[in-house]
């Protein structure tokens, strides 16, 4: 693909990002117009609060955290070299669940907002911390994921039994709500608490492109080609937990998008994993901002789960995928 | 002028050395030949002296010590095929090659002299004709030109080839150990592996020949590679219908 049809590429992912941002505010149970719909951006009417704090926030919500999870997924396959590899595949995602789940469980969530997405990013960062103290930076990628994998089964069965524990079913539904991947009733400060982290994890990702580039030869050559492997390897793992950790604090457990952004988005930059990350978080956030607007059409009395629907498509597109792939990173 | 220094160096690994106080000195216009039986130490050495594993002892070039330069410094000075040819995701040989010049800029926008070091490598290796083929389609022998034309692209003084001829025909194997040598010729340096004998006595000025980790000989091609070395180091043999088992 030219350079040229790349630019127009990312243009048209921009705009169709923005389009869904605008339909979700459109768009509602409330039965507004689309004309009272606009001109609420600017007023202090009745729907005015219904665009501005309750449909806008929440496909903001679900662009940021499917475009962090598109971004994280594309890293981690750059630096494992393996178009399977995403937060979930490595416990990353497991990881912040846990720790949400713990502030929902202990009861820290009701007395301050921001101790879920705190619990959330600490965690991720342990998980990321435990991966890089296990191997001393130095695991083989198909080590790194069998640990991952560890991680993951580890913090599904202490998830387990935190709401086997459960002292009463108010907050055993809170736990099971949130573990589903939700966007629903997300506000503004919501955001704020977790966009901080988004931005840091993203910024630490581009630093690790360049390098993520020359991992395409393997770790010796990219080495020899001037690569700082240990720098790269560093920047991609805490930038994705970063990144993991905010989107799971705010939109709870969703899979699948770390897998299915980069895989789509690789094409428009001819496969180079390094140059991915802008484009799979484009292509992230159009996913989940268009699944949720999808889900909120749906005519069910209770609203399907934000991370049901992602799992209903992405894990066929993941078999996909895996059936797809001749070489996975030895 | 280059002036390559390697002192005392040891390799080990979990308390078993891999190369044990390995020197020599090396220059411009050298093409070494590293031989030796399977698991001598031969990757291992030029594993140290690319760079890309920690060692003891002192990999010096012009004084300065390898393992103090930034990996893009050390990248413009000496260029490392390894013996893997892995290439993750499918990027064109043209794309592959470019990675030669990371130590130079971006890897995505080439300036017009990275640009022109590319085409010099690709035309070199021979690689025009699939220069914008999927890499992964590749064929063993195409890819082992990309990979050298990668490591021609950084022109640096120094190439270090990991056997760059393994898998490779006869026409292609001798056609890149006659590139190499000629780039030495032309004032490189080249530390070579290879396991075909018969190739190094041929194109290389000297060869090292490594056993268990240490160094046996390091001599011209003829005083290297004698009838004794060939019966005690790699236990085989020539007769006149060519190698065979030295205690048949």
């Amino acid at each position: 693909m030219s350079d040229s049809n790349r630019t127009a590429a990312g243009w048209l992912l921009a705009v169709v990002s923005f389009s869904v941002l605008i339909a979700a505010c459109l768009i509602g149970p409330a039965g507004l117009s689309a004309g009272e719909a606009l001109s609420g951006f600017f007023s202090d009417s009745a729907s005015g609060v219904i665009v501005r704090e309750i449909r806008l926030p929440r496909a903001l919500a679900a662009w940021l955290a499917g475009a962090t999870l598109g971004a994280s997924g594309a890293a981690m396959q750059g630096l494992l070299r393996n178009p399977l590899a995403d937060p979930g595949v490595l416990g990353v995602s497991a990881m912040a669940a846990l720790g949400a789940v713990a502030a929902i469980y202990f009861n820290l969530s009701a007395q301050a907002p921001w101790a879920t997405p705190l619990a959330a990013i600490l965690f991720a960062l342990a998980a990321t911390f435990i991966l890089q103290t296990l191997g001393a930076g130095r695991l083989s990628p198909a080590r790194l994921i069998l640990v991952g994998v560890g991680l993951s089964s580890f913090s599904g069965a202490l998830i387990a039994l935190v709401m086997n524990l459960a002292p009463n079913p108010f907050i055993l539904s809170d736990l099971v709500n949130w573990l589903f991947g939700a966007v629903a009733n997300r506000s503004f400060n919501d955001i704020m608490l977790v966009a901080p982290f988004m931005a840091a994890g993203l910024v630490a990702a581009l630093f690790a492109a360049p390098g993520l580039t020359a991992l395409s030869l393997g770790e010796e050559a990219a080495a020899s080609i001037g690569a700082d492997i240990e720098k790269t390897r560093a920047l991609a793992i805490v930038g994705a937990a970063l990144m993991t950790g905010a989107s799971v604090a705010l939109a709870g457990a969703i899979g699948f998008v770390g897998i299915v952004a980069p895989h789509l988005a690789r094409p428009f930059v001819s496969q180079d994993p390094g140059r991915a990350i802008i484009p799979a978080a484009l292509v992230g956030g159009v996913i989940l901002s268009a699944a949720d607007l999808f889900i909120r059409l749906l005519p069910f009395d209770q609203e399907l789960k934000l991370g049901v629907a992602a799992a209903l498509i992405g894990a066929p597109a993941f078999i996909w995928v895996a059936a797809r792939t001749q070489r996975i990173a030895r | 002028m280059i002036d390559f220094s390697v002192k005392n160096l040891t390799v080990e690994r979990k308390g078993a050395a891999l190369l044990r106080n390995f020197n020599f000195t090396a220059g411009a216009g050298e093409f070494i030949g590293v031989v030796g039986p399977n698991g001598a130490g031969k990757s291992t050495l030029l594993r140290a002296l690319a760079g890309v594993i920690s060692s003891d002892g002192a990999v010096t070039l012009g004084g300065a010590p390898v393992n103090l330069m930034t990996p893009r410094e050390r990248a413009r000075k000496i260029a490392y095929l390894p013996q893997s040819r892995e290439i993750h995701w499918a990027m064109t040989a043209e794309a592959v090659v470019s990675l030669g010049r990371f130590a130079y800029g971006a890897p995505h926008r080439l300036a017009a002299v990275d640009a022109a070091a590319v085409e010099a490598a690709l035309a070199a290796a021979d690689c025009g004709s699939f220069r914008d083929r999927d890499a992964s389609t590749l064929s063993g022998g195409e890819l082992a030109r990309i990979h050298l034309a990668r490591a021609l692209a950084a022109e640096t003084p120094i190439i270090i080839a990991d056997e760059p001829t393994a898998a490779l025909d006869l026409k292609h194997a001798i056609a890149i150990v006659d590139l190499l040598n000629r780039k030495a010729a032309a004032g490189g340096l080249a530390i070579v592996a290879l396991h075909d004998l018969d190739l190094a006595r041929r194109f290389c000025t000297r060869i090292i020949v490594l056993n268990a980790g240490e160094l046996v000989a390091d001599a011209a091609p003829e005083a290297a590679l004698t009838d004794q070395v060939a019966r005690e180091v790699f236990e085989v043999a020539r007769d006149a219908r060519g190698w065979r088992l030295a205690d048949q």
